[in-house]
């Protein structure tokens, strides 16, 4: 692969895999030395490949390699988010506990938080870029599971799910005055801001 | 909008009626902002636009450059109060206040000259200050702005508080990724988004005066 790779060009040594492992190494680099710490030797040493590797999978060297983990570490944020709630059995309990567990997960995610700390403004301009790209993956998972629900008259599936996809995303960015490590709380968030106007009663 | 407050054309900051020499310079500051950014935003630029000399601004700002931009953002925050405020005296029901909120600042935020400027060019100086452990804070503006009318509505502080927390996140939320589907600009949108999604959160839960 690696003696074959300049001769049949670019295209074909995109290995979903390898690429998955810069990624996750970057993101583990960037938890020790921060965004603009970071270095492509590292990287490549967390990932065991090369460094030439790493440059052809990303074209744009550390700044596009930096934003491309971000993203990356975001969607598997969600990914990791859905599967927490899969196979609970009603709409409400999906979103009481999906609530809680994406806030415990951004509060313990170390990397996350010890960019908040270091390189605050860095991080958050970025994830504001992801913004309508997280808004819609959440959108889109919620849309999904509203096409099965009894919604409030009047209410379209897409509107709905718009509404409670900004919520989540709002509250995942800040709790404000709600408690979400209490269970009481946590359901009369639910059935207020969120599913009072959106499902038939 | 008060009938004797003007409106600078260039930048679009409004000068309230009879500005104090601090006022004053907070103003020059935020047409500075509005024009330049805030990093190019410095104390001789800001008392060319004030037209008084830099000693003047560091007698009123003895903190110097970040104390005149802190107080112009206070200072524009004010601004926001004031031009939704009368809108927000008026509202005789709770729906009309919460239309008035959620379109007001909408209507604000866009045509605030130093904050579009911000937003567009800025973007690192001014999201810090609105995401994840700062957000609190931006509650606590919202809270104090609307607490006062909201609770001729509501029967307590903590009901009046929720209900603002509420509002500020929809209305962050559609500054932060505007919606296809709702224009906050559009009264009409607005009154339907919050009595679909909003009000009857609040028969739900809270207890509300009539």
């Amino acid at each position: 692969m690696t003696l074959m790779a300049p001769m049949i060009g670019r295209s074909v040594v995109s290995d979903p895999e390898v690429r998955r492992r810069i990624l996750a190494a970057t993101v583990t680099c960037v938890g020790r030395s921060g965004m603009t710490g970071l270095t492509l030797e590292q990287v490549a040493t967390a990932a065991g490949v090369g460094r030439a590797t790493v440059y052809r999978y990303f074209e744009g060297g550390r700044d596009e390699l930096v934003g491309e983990a971000v993203a990356w570490e975001v969607a598997g944020f969600f990914t990791g988010l859905a599967d927490e709630v899969e196979g609970l059995a009603s709409f409400r309990e999906r979103l009481e506990r999906g609530l809680v567990f994406a806030h415990r997960s951004l509060e313990q995610h170390d990397v996350f938080q010890y960019l908040l700390a270091t390189e605050r403004e860095r991080i958050i301009v970025r994830l504001a870029e992801l913004a309508p790209m997280s808004l819609a993956v959440v959108r889109g998972y919620l849309a999904g599971l509203l096409v099965d629900e009894s919604l409030a008259e009047g209410v379209s599936v897409d509107a709905a799910a718009d509404y409670l996809a900004r919520m989540v995303l709002s509250f995942l960015t800040s709790p404000g005055s709600w408690d979400l490590e209490d269970p009481t709380e946590v359901s009369e968030l639910v059935d207020s801001v969120f599913l009072a106007g959106v499902v038939a009663r | 909008m008060s009938p004797t407050a003007t409106v600078d054309a260039a930048t679009g900051v409004v000068t309230l009626p009879d500005p104090s020499p601090v006022e004053r310079i907070a103003d020059a500051t935020l047409r500075c902002i509005a024009q330049n950014g805030i990093r190019a935003t410095k104390v001789e630029a800001i008392a060319v636009e004030a037209g008084v000399g830099r000693a003047t601004v560091y007698r009123h700002f003895p903190g110097g450059r970040a104390e005149v931009i802190l107080a112009a953002g206070q200072r524009e925050l004010e601004r926001f109060a004031r031009l939704l405020d009368a809108d927000l005296q008026a509202a005789t029901t709770l729906e009309d206040l919460l239309v008035v909120t959620v379109h007001g600042s909408a209507w604000a935020l866009r045509t605030s000259g130093p904050i579009e400027e911000l937003l567009s060019r800025e973007p690192e100086l001014i999201l810090p200050h609105l995401g994840f452990d700062r957000m609190p804070e931006v509650f606590t503006i919202g809270a104090d702005l609307l607490r006062p009318h909201l609770r001729r509505f509501l029967a307590d502080d903590r009901a009046a508080d929720r209900l603002a927390e509420w509002v500020t996140r929809l209305v962050l939320s559609h500054q932060l990724v505007p919606s296809a589907d709702l224009d906050l600009d559009d009264r009409d949108a607005v009154r339907t988004h919050l009595r679909t999604f909003v009000l009857p959160g609040l028969s739900a839960t809270t207890s509300t005066t009539t």
